[in-house]
């Protein structure tokens, strides 16, 4: 048999990228990124590891690669590979995670990612392609752009005193106990390209024995950006930038490594129900979940106030007691920076079956405890909505509201009254439940044991809970 | 391997002496694997291909099969090299 070099198996036959040319990459004459594919692909063929990999697509000039690898691949957001491949590898410890990262997106957006997957010593083959500048948004100085090297951003040159220094990765990611293998390597010479290739097969074995993180940055050349020649450029190299980025095997402790084995989660839900501490009757209701008080299978709510209105709360109080009715439930908080004031919501999905998304755009249930919130979300609820407000801090409704209830409760007014203005988001509340009938007074009063631990807090929201509930049956019955 | 992407190699005088493959519509013109080889066997053509680019082509013999400008090729399929077994098993995409 001769010896055949041919495109390794590897690549798909054909790209499916657009209509014409798919037989050749998206890379520009010259790039170094084909060079380093090629190497791959080679190496996940001959470990013979092409269903197990998963390729981390990034986002750069090397963003189509799952159009050229015929692997699983996933296209990520920017600078976060290492995070999801961190995902994949503990839910599927035997793939073979590769994260193929280039200098704006291991370097810049994605450093901290990078760092601490590698701190942690993921079992992921990092390929870090430094090509000194940002390429597939035209050469923009990036953090590993040299000292005096002219960009678009940097047209008199990179400076230490505006921009710094280049940013040596490898040698960062040396310094780390984790990593198994750290070096540097080139593209731009037969020579280096087979120190490379040697490399690369060597972190593909390594992975293959489930050994830890492997990162390998690889110097390629960008013709286009550089302003330069394939060649001149693949000579630059090797006189400039490897003055600043020597090539160097920094450090390979693969072979006295163990495999990385990570203990699985044993158990299942009653093992994990345990371990958080849940006492029997906050578990699953179980049963059949009651019918809805408006017919269909899912109820959607918005509490929203002042930061510091016991927004959050509310939400949570009517999540907590709408799970113990074995209706599914989610309770999604959303506020601004600030710990009193500002904007606060809370969104709460109940269903009778799994919910999809605890996004509320138009809720079915409107709790407003101060005017903006009134005006910015009153005219979201559907006709057969309904809005409970309160009446003690919103003195006018806006004109274009569609809900069938709309109903004040002076909530602060009430909970002053029962001990403290603090318990208006119980009183609200407590009338949703008078009028809607959606929880019972003493459903409610349950949850209110559990949340308020204190005897005097949960009396007090007791008080503002009948408070509450009183003023809004009223107002069901007279509507 | 390119069924499709004509091969148009000019296959030596010895049918199983070493040659380079290279599929012209696939070439980008870069120029690396000229400047690389070792034997300077590849030469700049006189065909314009599909994608607008001058297409590199063998000189038809000098080859000695080592490689390089397979590796040197950024194109995954734009070149190919076959060379007669040396002794060592030798398998497609493996070492040379």
């Amino acid at each position: 048999m001769p010896i055949v070099l041919d495109k390794p198996s590897s690549f798909f036959d054909t790209f499916h990228r657009k209509p014409t040319q798919q037989k050749t990459t998206h890379y520009c004459p010259g790039c170094g990124h084909g060079i380093l594919h090629k190497l791959i692909a080679e190496a996940i063929s001959a470990a013979e590891l092409q269903d197990r990999c998963i390729i981390m697509a990034p986002v750069g000039c090397s963003v189509f690669l799952y159009y050229y690898f015929e692997c699983a691949s996933i296209s990520i957001p920017h600078g976060r590979a290492p995070a999801v491949a961190t995902g994949i590898s503990r839910m599927r410890p035997d793939a073979i995670l590769v994260c193929y990262q280039g200098d704006g997106d291991l370097a810049a957006i994605g450093t901290n990612n990078a760092i601490h997957a590698a701190s942690r010593g993921e079992k992921i083959i990092t390929f870090f392609v430094n090509n000194n500048v940002y390429g597939m948004t035209g050469g923009q100085m990036a953090p590993t752009t040299l000292l005096n090297q002219k960009t678009t951003t940097t047209p008199y040159g990179r400076t230490l005193e505006n921009e710094g220094a280049p940013l040596p990765v490898a040698e960062i990611m040396a310094t780390l106990d984790a990593p198994g293998l750290v070096a540097r390597t080139a593209v731009n010479s037969p020579r280096n390209i087979q120190k490379t290739r040697r490399l690369i097969r060597r972190g593909f074995e390594a992975m293959k024995d489930g050994k830890g993180y492997v990162f390998i940055e690889v110097l390629s050349h960008c013709p286009t950006n550089w302003r330069k020649t394939p060649e001149e450029a693949c000579r630059w190299i090797d006189e400039v930038v490897t003055k600043v980025y020597p090539l160097k095997l920094f450090k390979d402790d693969l072979d006295t490594r163990e495999p990385l084995c990570r203990e699985h989660p044993r158990g299942g839900f009653p093992e994990l129900v345990k371990a958080l501490g849940v006492r029997a009757e906050e578990q699953d209701a179980g049963g059949v979940p009651p019918a809805l008080p408006n017919g269909t299978d899912t109820l959607t709510f918005k509490g929203a106030g002042f930061g510091g209105q016991g927004v959050l709360s509310l939400g949570l109080l009517l999540a907590n007691t709408a799970m113990r009715k074995a209706w599914e439930v989610t309770w999604l908080p959303s506020y601004g920076p600030e710990m009193r004031g500002g904007v606060a919501y809370s969104s709460v999905v109940i269903s009778r079956k799994p919910i999809g998304s605890p996004v509320v755009d138009c809720p079915d249930i409107l709790i407003a405890l101060n005017k903006p919130s009134i005006f910015k979300l009153g005219p979201l609820v559907p006709e057969q909505g309904t809005i409970v407000y309160n009446s003690s801090m919103i003195d006018e409704l806006p004109p274009d509201l569609s809900a069938g209830t709309v109903a004040g409760v002076p909530a602060t007014d009430l909970a002053a009254e029962a001990g403290s203005q603090k318990a208006a988001n119980t009183v609200a509340l407590g009338c949703l439940a008078g009028i809607t009938g959606l929880l019972t007074r003493e459903e409610i009063a349950g949850a209110l044991r559990e949340t308020y631990s204190k005897p005097a807090v949960y009396d007090l929201n007791l008080r503002a809970l009948d408070a509450g509930w009183r003023h809004g049956v009223r107002q069901g019955t007279d509507a | 391997m390119n069924k499709s992407a004509e091969a148009t190699g000019t296959v030596a005088a010895v049918p199983d002496a070493p040659r380079v493959i290279i599929r012209v519509e696939l070439c980008k013109a870069c120029g690396l694997c000229i400047v690389h080889c070792p034997k300077q066997v590849l030469r700049s053509g006189a065909y314009i291909n599909e994608l607008g680019y001058v297409a590199t082509e063998y000189a038809g013999e000098g080859c000695i099969g080592c490689g390089t400008c397979y590796y040197m090729c950024p194109e995954p399929g734009a070149v190919a090299v076959h060379r007669p077994e040396r002794g060592g098993k030798g398998q497609k995409g493996d070492a040379p």
